[in-house]
């Protein structure tokens, strides 16, 4: 039994985790999938003489996980906080609102 | 704010928004622009992204803005270089995240791959008692997916009183059966509700439950959305409905659904196993509802207050916490996760040795797993409980009349009689039915024991699971001891409960019962408008609807179904400041519209001046506010000069072009909508059902669901207006989903609405 441990950057969240291991639970020959969306990390554990690492890759990559990979983010503008949509729809306030206040006084009632 | 915290939720939530927007431009490619888009029986659309910004996402081409302002709202990731305060980026990528989380389901709609099929060798124990029932085939093979607007209703009632004091959304999977088992039973004795989501190396909660049978469904508050992350969405929208439901908020008051769920939602999630990107990124979203996140393992703390009312983000590694195996450590994880939040929490305990909770209530006991019935088809079962002289109840006392039943064989059945004598300086014989009725709770309320039925046709199950632990016939009497202590304690001084066993005995309690079922029956149908001085307020939702008020009469019950007026009167005494307070009628204004001044002038009081006046009996004129909870809503057909009425059960569309869900945003949140009216199912057979308009022969249309289950009623009604076809005349679902169709059976049948004065 052999492990491969691969660096799966595009597996962030567990729903990759998923499609990570459906992707090579199926291979003949892969024993166990260990796959961590936490560390990005895949430990196959394979029978080196039915599959290589080489297949896991090709596996990975066909699902679009190739090792290595990373996700293309948007872009984001840079410092623009007081512009931004969020800041233009709720008006930000520093001082006690009234409707606060109501509210945490029923809190405090019920 | 933690460094490592906002980088990881930062970078998650752009990681979502980017793999969101490929989606929805992958999935406009191959399905159009035009595709619906759409959560089963909901009028809130895609709840998250309409509470937050009023879009009304009907079709896939509708999700490109949203990605757009989602887009808008992202921060970069912090640098290695630069700290800043990152709390405010952190929580706008946390609604960036939520908003992409929300249209990823929004698009596996659209591409039918939700609710999530069920892909596990489990023993899971598949419940078809969701709100909107499966096909035959379909029971089980898939999960629950968002909850609809029918069974968000219809929790109501239950998350306003305390009864369910708040929600939990598990995300993950926890360290081993035995500690996830424990913490889903932990909260089920808290009565608190669970959402179950995420994994953790392919394994969720979801199957760790499936593998040790545990029944999950609406009616045990266990709720499985989907075993990733992205599906604790519907958590969040179940959040957010609850505000524009009950809060009376629209699409778009981001502010205020926040700051509603804050201080009125009682929720928290709780992250087990390895917490990742997505994960940071989802739980920064949470945190703007005001809801903390309590993770298994290590990971950095918030513990600070502010946008939650106690510490923000906290580790409890599972390793770490006291206790001598995985269960008793489940047990302190769910302790700490709720002192982090302030739910509060009425709990009774009850020496039974089952695990007992309202989160059992609606456990069904099948024949497979049956021990032994009392009542049903093959013996008889009656309950009874009378008020005695002080003297003659023993406070505390158990007895058995007659065998137990070990000598029973194995999924056999044998007679029983439950009998409670109580005695208290304020008990009325008036409260006695009110009192017996909570016998069905009460003793649903165990583990292992299902409730079906009341007075002389109760049907009680008692499961192997329960049996084999030790429960017995005197546990019915120490459950009804203890509750009735508890939540009756104002009015009933001493409990006293007898189980008749021995035939002799219960036969002759049996008459004894069956005498004063009939008494009350004929008590019950004396009691009218007329012959009370007082109608009772029920404001118990403003917890929810800050400006509903429920005047609560003999022939008005409250429109949730669960209050009458004697359970009003009851307790007003148990809790004399409390939301069922007596209201003097004053003078009558208008018989027929049902006006009173002094109903009147307790209204615009309560309603803090939103409602100056009310009209008991009519729908036209200031008919009465509704919280949301209602079990009906009635709504004009002008064409057919008639009403229609919908139950809360009937997911199906309806003459007036709306579904229920969508009428129930007219007719919630406290508004007074002319021609529009919330109700309780029981109402319809009152004498005092809309007779400013001209009665039960103005309903046109009603769903079939109410034609079925009151049947017997109905037929009742149909007589006392000396038109005992009436119902047959009305049509239902079935028959008509229009306008067009309608009228012509209505003048086929010979409706009598149509002959009616017209309504306005």
């Amino acid at each position: 039994m052999e492990k491969t441990v691969l660096d799966v950057p595009k597996m962030y969240a567990d729903h990759h985790v998923e499609a990570v291991r459906k992707a090579l639970l199926q291979l003949d020959g892969v024993e166990k999938v260990i796959a961590s969306s936490a560390f990005k990390r895949v430990v196959v554990a394979h029978d080196p003489e039915r599959l290589d690492a080489g297949a896991i890759h090709k596996a990975l990559q066909q699902a679009g996980y190739a090792p290595g990979e990373e996700w293309e983010l948007p872009e984001i503008p840079e410092g623009k906080d007081d512009n931004s949509a969020w800041f233009q729809t709720l008006q930000r306030v520093t001082s006690t609102d009234m409707q606060d206040l109501e509210m945490s006084g029923d809190f405090r009632k019920y | 704010m933690s460094r490592y915290i906002a980088t990881r939720a930062i970078r998650g939530a752009n990681l979502i928004v980017a793999e969101a927007e490929a989606m929805l431009r992958k999935a406009i490619e191959e399905l159009g622009a035009d595709t619906p888009v759409t959560f089963p029986n909901t009028a809130y659309y895609l709840p998250v992204i309409f509470g937050f910004t009023g879009r009304e996402v009907t079709k896939l081409g509708d999700l490109v803005p949203v990605i757009e302002q989602a887009k808008e709202i992202l921060h970069p990731v912090p640098g290695k270089e630069l700290w800043l305060p990152y709390l405010g980026q952190t929580l706008d990528c946390g609604v960036a995240t939520l908003w992409a989380e929300e249209a990823i389901e929004g698009i596996r709609f659209a591409r039918g791959l939700e609710p999530q099929e069920i892909t596990w060798d489990g023993s899971y124990v598949p419940s078809s008692s969701f709100t909107s029932p499966d096909a035959e085939d379909q029971v089980g093979r898939h999960l629950n997916g968002p909850i609809d607007d029918i069974q968000l209703r219809s929790w109501g009632i239950q998350l306003v009183d305390g009864r369910m004091p708040g929600f939990a959304a598990i995300i993950g999977a926890a360290r081993s059966n035995e500690a996830a088992v424990q913490i889903i039973r932990e909260l089920q004795q808290r009565n608190i509700l669970i959402f179950l989501s995420g994994n953790v190396n392919g394994r969720s909660i979801i199957h760790q439950l499936m593998e040790e049978g545990v029944e999950m469904g609406y009616d045990t508050y266990i709720v499985p959305f989907g075993t990733d992350t992205i599906s604790a969405i519907y958590a969040a929208g179940f959040a957010t409905r609850a505000a524009l439901t009950f809060g009376g908020m629209k699409g778009g008051q981001a502010r205020g659904m926040l700051l509603y769920n804050k201080f009125r939602c009682f929720a928290f999630a709780i992250a087990l196993g390895e917490v990742d990107d997505l994960k940071f990124a989802t739980a920064a979203g949470v945190l703007n509802y005001g809801f903390p996140v309590i993770a298994d393992t290590v990971i950095p703390q918030i513990l600070p207050t502010g946008l939650t009312m106690y510490e923000h983000v906290v580790s409890m590694p599972f390793d770490d916490i006291e206790g001598k195996d995985d269960a008793e450590k489940a047990r302190r994880l769910v302790q700490r996760a709720i002192e982090v939040r302030g739910v509060k929490i009425k709990i009774t305990e009850v020496p039974i040795p089952v695990p007992y909770g309202s989160a059992f209530e609606g456990e069904r006991v099948r024949r497979a797993e049956m021990r032994v019935e009392f009542g049903g088809k093959y013996s008889r079962c009656f309950e009874y409980l009378t008020t005695s002289d002080f003297d003659a109840v023993e406070d505390g006392k158990i007895e058995i009349v007659g065998p137990d039943f070990e000598d029973v064989e194995e999924a056999g059945h044998m007679d029983m009689g439950i009998v409670v004598e109580v005695a208290g300086r304020k008990m009325q014989d008036d409260f006695e039915p009110v009192l017996e009725r909570q016998i069905h709770y009460f003793v649903n309320g165990a583990s292992g024991i299902q409730h079906i039925g009341q007075r002389d046709i109760a049907w009680i199950r008692l499961s192997k699971a329960a049996a084999e632990k030790g429960f017995n016939l005197k546990h019915f009497g120490e459950i009804l001891y203890a509750r009735f202590h508890a939540d009756f304690g104002a009015i009933v001084d001493k409990v006293q409960v007898t189980i008749y066993t021995d035939p002799e005995e219960m036969k002759e309690w049996l008459a004894k019962a069956r005498k004063a079922y009939d008494y009350r029956n004929r008590r019950l149908a004396d009691m009218t408008d007329d012959s009370v001085e007082e109608f009772y307020s029920c404001t118990l939702c403003q917890s929810f609807a800050p400006n509903h008020v429920c005047i609560v009469s003999p022939e008005r019950l409250g429109l949730c179904g669960a209050y009458n007026w004697l359970d009003c009167k009851a307790s007003h005494q148990i809790n004399p400041t409390g939301p069922n307070q007596p209201i003097k009628k004053g003078a009558c204004e208008d018989p027929s519209y049902g006006v009173f001044s002094g109903v009147n002038d307790f209204v615009r009081q309560a309603s803090h001046q939103t409602v100056e006046r009310v009209s008991m009996y009519s729908i036209m004129l200031d008919p009465m506010t509704a919280c949301g909870c209602f079990e009906c809503i009635a709504m004009i057909i002008p064409e057919a000069n008639g009403v229609m009425v919908v139950s809360r059960e009937d997911p199906s569309m309806t003459p007036t072009g709306m579904t229920f869900s969508t009428l129930a945003g007219m007719a919630g949140g406290g508004l007074q909508t002319p021609g529009v009216m919330g109700h309780g199912k029981y109402y319809l057979t009152s004498k005092k059902f809309m007779t400013s308009d001209g009665g039960f022969k103005r309903v046109v249309w009603m769903s079939s669901f109410l034609k079925e289950t009151m049947a017997e009623e109905l037929k009742a009604v149909a007589e006392r207006e000396g038109d005992p076809d009436l119902l047959d005349k009305i049509a239902d679902e079935r028959v008509s989903t229009t306008v067009e169709e309608l009228l012509p059976f209505l003048e086929e049948k010979g409706h009598p609405a149509l002959t009616l004065p017209p309504m306005f």
